[in-house]
């Protein structure tokens, strides 16, 4: 029969819309909005987390309002301690084989899921082989190639059968990784969400819909979930299996709602239905004004300028691409066109988070040159000219975004880009989808791109640009850089690897200019006052409201 | 039965209409650059292709759009979100049109009311401080984006009375949030500024037109009492107009508005709209299109009938 199943379904959606609004009707007064004041007392936190979460599946979520949930529902075999170190998680001791390529986990014996059941090494097992199971397509497959766990591209390739995955359990508080090459940072992805564990029973049970609700979602970490009402709220509680729930605080997190407007959220925060919010510039006024808690962070984010330098290009030419690197004052972009507090200027393509051997890459490898150079900037180009015995530069297009805040980025470049190139600058605005078709088949002359990090590592961002990184959308390609990455990718020596960088880096940025870099991105947020321990990250979950309480709890204000 | 042949034809015609709409939005949708695969980072090659393998996307073009086609009209299933693991398409408009569909009839509820009285007043005391300001509503209503309308009353009904006035926020409108009665309130009023415009304006006019009709004048000469008058002879007249435009405001207003849905957190399916075109998320887009377009057609076909109960002019069988 024709729409046999939705005809169905249209009766009782139009008789539950008729009650719904007969609900409205007979109006009763008899809410139970949580006051601020409440949950101070109760050690429970509101917050808009701005959409629903995409994917609860922990081997399948690729986005940051999943990792949040996830970070707090699950744990890995190492997890990150109140200042972000990295820390035994669910394993209580990890040994590393001489050679580096070997990590043994013992499983904490006092491990629990949230229905009670001991963690066991198996779960793992069954995890870290899901992820890369090409039948299961986790988009984070990848990641499992990153840590270098043995036979994990090959399988994710169909060359090899799951089994053969480099990550056993011998027995059920053992379990064994190894590694085709030593990596430097293995501990910190073993921390990750994509290698947290998961029940195959509760998986085989559910099959497609599991995660999908209340029911499916049980995980081993500080918090569970006891509601998710799709698209309205979602609510998790502390568990009482958890093995550290003596470290954890709060009795309750949060979101009452899932506001994707700003201003909405903002509305709710100043009327304390939340406790924490995101900011945007049009409202950090106000918020000053209103002598609210604003607090920065750096999202983790970095933002440049990718040219396309594919033979037949403008910016194949190296000269130009130095021309723009020299020209944009990266202070000036800040504070023209972002505003927003908490951006710091980017000189190269790691940003200053990331951990080096003893203090951060950044300290350790520095990355310096003159910016702003107008004069500079047009030397080079003359220089160009001459070159190509040309009198002019041919125009060129910048392709941007369409939302309001890319297009003000892209006026102003136009502006300072007819200026110091003497020619033509075009806009070419488009949607996002429109825009990452357009980036994928090279059809741009310079798009603002920009990277988040996936693991704590510096090379998160330096891979991005070696010849076959399909997210190498200017075409960069040099061998001498590939090798670089390379080295860095078999080496297990922190030190080694910083120098790597240090000289790839230099090449791409300086020497070739193949990329832009201009600004680290900062946030600005709403925080009650009294609220503590929030920690903002920018891998993993953020916000990281595990050692989060509110101070003088019983104090009503 | 000349009823049942006009229904019965209507249907036809309508299958007609919703084929022809599925198959537009099939190819219009994969002309569209990007697909629900496509994300700020790159999927690995070879994780795409066993995620296409894993969607039915690495099918060709025309064995995709035949199984769709099955799919949603024999079987009535509109498939799985590409973009929230696991959610089913017929779970979406099961969960998501109702609450689209209860804030729309109680704005038309309000709407319908308030833009009928202020009509009459209108008219009846015409240029008034009423009727000017019936009027000014009226310009501001149509005029004016709703989004505007919904953080002036988000401020002045929630934010300042919390804030400044010291309501108590447990019996309180809250400024946005979903799952009490009183979280219906805003968006309602919001949504119906628009058809308080819309029915004022028509109201407005036609009672003006029926107040010069010959009929009118007739029963003002035989002495008619003014209430009799209004009420009986204009009103009644005069209404007959808004009757008709009321069903496609309420089709319209229970398909939900992406914005107002936006700015009050409502979980509606105009909100699931837009999620759904921004990922390009085929399956959704393409279940609510022409979920929409059979709701649309369903509730036309009952306006027709209703019509002719109406008005027995237009009657068909």
């Amino acid at each position: 029969m024709f729409f046999s199943k939705a005809s169905g379904n249209m009766k009782s959606v139009i008789a539950t819309a008729f009650a719904s609004a007969t609900l409205f009707v007979s109006m009763n007064a008899q809410a139970q909005q949580n006051t601020q004041a409440d949950r101070r007392n109760n050690q429970e936190v509101f917050l808009n987390m701005g959409d629903e979460p995409p994917s609860m599946d922990p081997n399948k979520g690729v986005d940051s309002v999943s990792y949040f949930w996830l970070g707090h529902l699950f744990e890995g075999l190492m997890t990150t301690d109140k200042n972000g170190n990295i820390v035994p998680g669910a394993a209580s001791n990890v040994a590393v084989s001489d050679s580096g390529k070997t990590y043994t986990f013992t499983i904490r014996p006092n491990a629990k899921w949230h229905d009670g059941k001991k963690v066991t090494a198996k779960d793992f097992e069954y995890a870290f082989q899901r992820l890369v199971d090409p039948a299961f397509a986790s988009e984070y497959a990848f990641i499992a190639e990153t840590a270098q766990i043995a036979n994990a591209a090959e399988i994710i390739k169909k060359k090899k059968p799951v089994g053969e995955l480099g990550a056993k359990a011998t027995n059920d508080s053992t379990f064994v990784v190894k590694l085709e090459n030593p990596v430097a940072f293995f501990k910190s992805l073993m921390a990750f969400q994509a290698f947290f564990p998961v029940r195959k029973d509760i998986v085989e049970k559910n099959g497609d819909k599991f995660a999908t609700n209340v029911d499916t979602i049980i995980g081993n970490g500080p918090f569970k979930l006891v509601s998710w009402k799709k698209e309205t709220s979602m609510r998790m509680e502390k568990a009482s299996t958890y093995w550290n729930a003596a470290a954890i605080k709060l009795r309750a997190i949060e979101a009452p709602v899932m506001l994707k407007d700003v201003g909405a959220a903002f509305n709710n925060f100043r009327t304390g239905g939340l406790d924490m919010t995101g900011l945007d510039k049009e409202r950090l006024e106000t918020a000053q004004r209103e002598r609210l808690q604003v607090k920065t962070y750096a999202d983790g984010g970095v933002f440049f300028l990718e040219m396309n330098q594919r033979s037949g290009k403008l910016f194949e030419n190296k000269k130009l691409r130095q021309a723009l690197r020299t020209a944009i004052s990266r202070r000036e972009y800040i504070s023209k066109v972002t505003g927003v507090p908490g951006d710091k200027p980017a000189f190269g393509l790691v940003p200053d988070y990331m951990p080096g051997v003893n203090r951060t890459y950044r300290q350790e490898a520095a990355l310096n040159y003159r910016d702003g150079d107008i004069a500079g900037a047009k030397k080079l180009i003359k220089e160009y000219l001459a070159e190509t015995k040309q009198s002019k530069v041919p125009p060129f297009s910048i392709l941007a975004g369409d939302s309001p805040n890319a297009k003000k980025e892209s006026e102003y470049l136009q502006a300072l880009l007819k200026n110091v190139f003497g020619t033509d600058v075009k806009i070419d605005s488009v949607p996002f989808k429109t825009r990452l078709q357009k980036q994928r088949d090279g059809q741009f002359d310079i798009v603002s791109a920009g990277w988040g990090p996936d693991y704590l590592d510096a090379m998160t961002f330096m891979d991005l640009f070696m010849t076959t990184n399909g997210n190498n959308h200017g075409g960069y390609s040099n061998k001498a850089f590939d090798e670089l990455i390379t080295k860095a990718q078999r080496s297990g020596s922190m030190a080694e690897r910083v120098k790597l960088f240090q000289e790839a880096e230099k090449m791409l940025v300086v020497t070739d200019s193949a990329i832009v870099p201009i600004i680290q991105r900062g946030r600005a947020y709403l925080l009650a006052e009294g609220l503590q321990g929030v920690r903002r990250n920018q891998v993993g979950q953020d916000p990281d409201f595990r050692f989060a309480s509110w101070s003088g709890a019983s104090a009503k204000k | 039965m000349r009823l049942l042949r006009f229904i019965l034809q209507r249907l036809f015609l309508a299958v007609i209409t919703l084929l022809t709409l599925f198959t537009l939005t099939f190819f219009l949708m994969r002309a569209v650059p990007g697909d629900p695969l496509m994300r700020t980072k790159e999927i690995p090659e070879e994780t795409r292709r066993n995620l296409e393998q894993r969607y039915g996307l690495d099918k060709p073009l025309h064995q995709q759009y035949f199984l769709q086609l099955s799919r949603i009209f024999i079987h009535g299933d509109f498939g799985t979100s590409f973009r929230t693991v696991g959610r089913e398409v017929n779970d979406i408009i099961r969960e998501q049109f109702p609450v689209s569909a209860g804030v729309g009839i109680v704005s038309v509820l309000i709407g319908v009311t308030t833009g009928i009285a202020l009509g009459i007043i209108a008219a009846l005391y015409r240029n008034s401080v009423i009727d000017r300001f019936a009027m000014f509503l009226c310009v501001a209503g149509i005029s004016l984006p709703s989004f505007l309308f919904a953080f002036i009353f988000q401020y002045s009904l929630a934010v300042y009375p919390l804030t400044q006035l010291g309501f108590n926020p447990d019996t309180w409108l809250r400024p946005a949030g979903w799952g009490e009665p009183r979280d219906f309130i805003m968006p309602s009023i919001t949504l119906s500024l628009g058809i308080i415009a819309s029915i004022t304006r028509m109201l407005k006019s036609q009672m003006i037109e029926v107040g010069f009709s010959e009929y009118v004048k007739t029963a003002k000469a035989k002495g008619v009492s003014l209430a009799r008058l209004v009420v009986m002879h204009q009103i009644r007249n005069a209404i007959l107009p808004i009757i008709s435009i009321i069903f496609p405001i309420l089709v319209f207003t229970m398909s939900g508005s992406l914005i107002i849905e936006g700015v009050f957190g409502i979980p509606g399916l105009g909100r699931a709209y837009m999620t759904s075109i921004q990922n390009s998320d085929y399956n959704v887009i393409m279940g609510l299109t022409v979920f929409f377009g059979g709701f649309l057609i369903i509730m036309n076909l009952i306006t027709d009938i209703l019509y002719g109960v109406i008005d027995p002019r237009i009657r068909v069988g």
